[in-house]
């Protein structure tokens, strides 16, 4: 029960982190500070099979979208249970990132209550109800 | 015949002594030197100068035909005499006649008076110097332009004076030479259209042209086709022009500033939203782990959920804000539709607040034509909407009432509620974004809802009015331009 998340603001990470405090079961929380850095660690592992991305759109380095192009060009995006988890909701974003082959868009909630209610959400669906693609 | 013809006719006999004897001398000729025939006939020129003709034009006359004996030649010349005071002119013709060893015998002389031909033509003068000087004196530049030699054939002073040429620098120039390389397109599809045009209506353009300095003068100019050949194809072109240099600077600089001020709200209301998310963020969280402490605390509780109410209204606002910049940049995507489709989508979108209030939404023109970009005009009347029931008069159901109609061309919407209505001193500033018009905080939200209409309105080339009175509800005019380019 993996969670990994891919954001490069601190401020961020420590709601994320402190929300998942609150939720049960707690989950297994992975932190990448870019695009770079999610593409060394999907080369690194081999089953990535029962992990859930959520990636920031903006970030330096490398943004969302483009480390999404790389895995979709590594046929990957397919397997993997990539979310883009942004504060835009700009229109051309949503479309780029499901065409890069998101399975879902999540603009960040700003209260901790609902990033609470949306992580107990998140772990319900997919752990308890969804199937992972295998992918070795 | 000789005495009924209209022209002066008579004839000289050459004398041996180089002097001239009247032979002949016709009614004509008598009326017009006012002398009687019998004071002239046969009479020479040296005993009529100092009497019958004064002793200049006597000498005049003598030097004329004597010239006439020498070249053997007719001879034709203008010449003035005097009549009555009056300065009178005539074409005069002398005709030699020869004798048998080839000597000038005797001489005819006619004599046509044109001095009505010459006092019209002195007239013409008199007009074209009086025209040359209201050109010259004309605040705008002016051009004759031969369209056959592609180039200009007549200026006046102001077009020297603006553009720096003469007529002599513009010899081997074409239009096409002196037009900034941006405007050449337009140019030719404007000269096209002039000569085109068979009205002799004044065709308008504006457009940078070189100045002899070498700087680009903006102008506007009007051209129209003032002469043709006889086969109908245009040979002169006739232009005016003033320099408008300054003024389109201005709008450049202007265009500039608005953009840099469009961008500046996009860019402003981007960027401060990301730590206004994490003030909100860290507001909240921070009064979830002091909520115990605050027990008690009415104060702190109190200073807390002003904090959050402060800064989520500040957010509602941002957002509100980077929507107004957006669609500022927008394209819109015209489409026709009627009034009732629109109407519709809107009810469908908002069913629920309707619904809740029990609203009552009438339309009497539904099936009337507009063209329109539909989700933007959903979005115009979901604002109107929000805005009747959120302004309604209390304990009564909202009514709203649309109707439509052309004026002048122009599509006008009707948008009548039955709500509390708008004061007449905010009817203008209802549209300006956030201006909340009642200083109580009764009504919710930001403020932004008219002022989007007003913006999606302009990119339709509309209009959008409000006149209402207070406590007889509100009345929302949109007027559009029937059709779009």
């Amino acid at each position: 029960m993996d969670i990994i998340l891919v954001d490069d603001d601190p401020d961020d990470i420590y709601l994320f982190t402190t929300a998942c405090e609150h939720v049960e079961p707690k989950p297994n929380l992975v932190v990448l500070q870019n695009g770079e850095q999610l593409l060394e660690y999907i080369d690194a592992h081999n089953n990535l099979s029962s992990q859930v991305f959520l990636i920031d759109l903006n970030m330096p380095k490398m943004g969302g979208l483009d480390a999404m192009r790389h895995i979709q060009q590594k046929g990957l995006s397919e397997k993997l249970c990539l979310i883009s988890y942004t504060t835009s909701s700009h229109p051309s974003d949503i479309e780029s990132a499901f065409s890069l082959g998101a399975k879902s868009y999540i603009t960040k909630p700003s209260k901790i209550v609902d990033l609470i209610e949306f992580l107990q959400v998140l772990i319900k669906y997919w752990f308890n109800y969804n199937h992972f693609a295998r992918t070795h | 015949m000789f005495d009924g013809a209209n022209q002066a006719i008579w004839l000289l006999k050459v004398e041996e002594d180089e002097d001239f004897t009247f032979l002949q001398f016709n009614q004509a000729a008598c009326e017009r030197t006012n002398v009687n025939s019998q004071d002239i006939i046969n009479k020479q020129l040296s005993q009529l100068s100092g009497s019958v003709f004064p002793v200049s034009i006597a000498e005049r006359i003598g030097n004329n035909y004597a010239l006439c004996c020498e070249t053997k030649r007719p001879i034709e010349y203008v010449e003035t005499l005097p009549l009555n005071e009056e300065e009178r002119w005539y074409q005069t013709t002398l005709y030699p006649m020869l004798d048998k060893k080839g000597k000038v015998e005797k001489i005819v002389g006619t004599a046509i008076d044109i001095t009505a031909r010459k006092l019209a033509e002195q007239e013409l003068e008199q007009n074209k110097i009086f025209l040359e000087q209201i050109i010259n004196s004309a605040v705008c530049g002016l051009y004759l332009y031969d369209i056959k030699q592609n180039r200009n054939i007549r200026i006046n002073q102001r077009y020297t004076d603006l553009l720096g040429y003469n007529i002599g620098d513009l010899k081997d120039l074409t239009i096409v030479d002196l037009v900034h390389p941006d405007d050449k397109s337009s140019m030719q599809l404007h000269l096209d259209e002039v000569v085109d045009e068979k009205a002799q209506k004044l065709i308008p353009i504006e457009y940078r042209i070189k100045h002899k300095n070498g700087s680009w003068i903006w102008c506007s100019a009007v051209d129209t086709i003032i002469s043709r050949s006889e086969d109908n194809e245009p040979s002169i072109l006739l232009g005016t022009f003033v320099d408008i240099t300054e003024k389109a600077q201005l709008l450049l600089k202007l265009k500039a500033s608005n953009e840099n001020l469009e961008h500046f709200a996009f860019l402003a209301s981007h960027d401060l939203q990301e730590p206004l998310r994490k003030i909100i963020a860290f507001t909240d969280s921070l009064s979830m782990r002091l909520a115990e402490h605050f027990k008690g605390d009415e104060n702190a509780q109190f200073e807390m959920s002003r904090l959050i109410e402060a800064s989520s209204r500040m957010r509602t606002m941002i957002q509100d804000l980077l929507k107004l910049s957006r669609l500022q940049s927008q394209k819109i995507k015209c489409v026709p539709t009627t009034l009732k489709s629109i109407i519709d989508d809107t009810k469908e979108q908002m069913s629920y607040s309707l619904e809740e209030h029990a609203a009552t939404i009438t339309i009497d023109t539904p099936d009337h034509m507009i063209e329109v970009d539909p989700s933007l005009f959903v979005q115009v009347f979901q604002n109107l909407f929000a805005n009747s029931l959120k302004f309604k008069t209390p304990d009564t159901l909202p009514v709203v009432h649309i109707k439509s109609e052309i004026r002048d061309n122009r599509i006008m919407i009707y948008y009548e509620d039955n709500g509390i209505g708008i004061k007449e001193p905010y009817w203008q500033s209802a549209f300006e974004p956030f201006k909340r018009l009642d200083n109580g905080n009764k009504y919710s939200g930001s403020g932004i809802g008219l002022a989007m209409c007003k913006e999606i309105i302009k990119l339709h080339e509309g209009e959008i009015r409000c006149k209402s009175s207070e406590n007889s509800g509100t009345t929302f005019v949109i007027s559009l331009p029937k059709s779009r380019d």
